[in-house]
């Protein structure tokens, strides 16, 4: 799994507003994508990921080294 | 065909219904027509029931304007809802089943604070997949910028020119929101929404309205082209999020009905909701080469968003589509006092829904 796009929010909805700046990635997975957040330092297009959690149906991702 | 607007802004005094009836009373009077004539009435509007509280809106704005015993029918597709009103007007009108209809365009977005309107907004996208881990609007075209930036080595500066060239044109329209001349130093330096995008990359929150009358008979200007296409609306399902395949397929379409290739286009009015939608319109029209709309678009080699588009001229999300149709018109009419383009025979209005689910294209010339 790796980053297929991502950004830093700051502009965050009113729920996730103590949470901001957030990052938010797209990670490709198989041929899938899939969006979610991140966990831990802060990712690069192309950095390689894993799936951390899923909370709420939200997919929580985190760098591998 | 006739065209009226309303200004574009934030009008605490104004209400969906008052908007839209100025704007359908402007386009009948410079039509030279009355209510009666109007045999089917097309509302564009994306969140009219979100925003105010009050559904049924074809009928309830038509009634207002006088227009009643018709079809009056709203139409939503998010940011392209006007769009998609004029495209099926127009089809009603091509397939002779009506002469004389009229389409509107109206949004009232300020009476909500504003991450209320981000909510609303975001309904435009997929919500179980984007709103909820996260994704505003912003942050959707945000990771569209940071792909096609890696892809294609398009720039922060590229994207800052766009909108110093939206706000110096929107200076000279009557109508804009926004009228504010910006450096490329404050465009870059903007306060950050959605890295890599600043509040300077985002198009405005606006209310407005925009009604043009569409008759069999073409009076000054005939719509040559106009197309409708659809795609995924979650940015995952995606193949290339650089790409907006809609526009791509519902230009190709304008085109050939035009008999035109985009070369032959003088002016375009497009979806620039951010910066790198403009970026990318100009590739998938077909104005310069995929992964060279950084660069194009920076140059200010044609004119797009003489207006100030999105960004400066505003952004009242159901009225947009057809006050780029207006403003492509007026333009072609020699009648966009003060912001007259020099060349203005053939233009195109590029009207986006979501991050590129919904797309329509028109192309307008001198009847």
């Amino acid at each position: 799994m790796n980053v297929y796009s991502e950004t830093v929010v700051w502009s965050a909805p009113a729920e996730l507003a103590s949470e901001a700046p957030y990052q938010l990635v797209l990670v490709n997975d198989n041929g899938a994508r899939t969006m979610g957040r991140v966990r831990g330092e802060r990712l690069q297009i192309g950095d390689n990921v894993r799936l951390d959690a899923v909370e709420d149906g939200v997919h929580f991702f985190r760098k591998t080294s | 065909m006739g065209v009226g607007k309303t200004r574009f802004g934030a009008f605490a005094d104004r209400d969906l219904r008052s908007l839209a009836v100025e704007a359908v009373a402007a386009a009948l009077a410079d039509a030279g027509l009355e209510a009666g004539a109007v045999e089917a009435f097309y509302l564009g509007n994306f969140a009219g029931p979100s925003f105010t509280g009050q559904s049924h809106l074809a009928p309830y704005v038509a009634g207002a304007a006088g227009i009643t015993g018709v079809p009056a029918t709203r139409y939503e597709a998010a940011c392209a809802s006007s769009g998609a009103a004029f495209h099926a007007a127009w089809q009603a009108v091509a397939a002779g089943i009506h002469d004389v209809v009229v389409v509107c365009g109206v949004e009232k977005m300020t009476s909500q604070p504003t991450a209320r309107v981000a909510e609303i907004l975001a309904m435009a996208g997929d919500v179980s997949a984007e709103a909820h881990p996260g994704a505003t609007f912003p942050a959707i075209f945000a990771m569209i910028a940071r792909r096609h930036m890696y892809q294609y080595g398009t720039t922060r500066e590229q994207m800052a020119a766009v909108a110093v060239k939206n706000h110096a044109n929107a200076l000279t329209n009557p109508f804009a929101h926004l009228k504010k001349a910006i450096t490329l130093e404050q465009a870059l330096a903007g306060k950050p929404i959605a890295e890599p995008l600043t509040i300077y990359d985002c198009s405005l929150v606006s209310d407005g309205a925009a009604a043009v009358v569409l008759a069999a008979r073409p009076n000054g200007v005939r719509v040559l082209g106009c197309a409708q296409t659809s795609d995924y609306v979650a940015l995952e399902k995606k193949a290339d999020i650089t790409s907006l395949p809609a526009v791509k397929a519902s230009a190709a379409k304008a085109y050939q009905m035009a008999g035109l290739s985009a070369r032959e286009i003088d002016f375009a009015e497009v979806h620039d909701c951010f910066t790198i939608a403009e970026i990318i319109a100009m590739e998938e029209l077909g104005f310069c080469a995929k992964g060279e709309g950084g660069p194009f678009a920076a140059s200010l080699a044609m004119a797009v968003n003489r207006s100030g588009g999105l960004k400066a001229k505003g952004h009242p999300v159901g009225a947009t589509g057809v006050a780029q149709i207006a403003d492509v018109a007026l333009q072609i009419r020699g009648e966009a006092h003060g912001w007259q383009l020099p060349k203005a025979r053939v233009g195109l209005a590029q009207n986006l829904g979501g991050s590129g689910a919904t797309s329509v294209v028109t192309i307008l010339g001198a009847a």
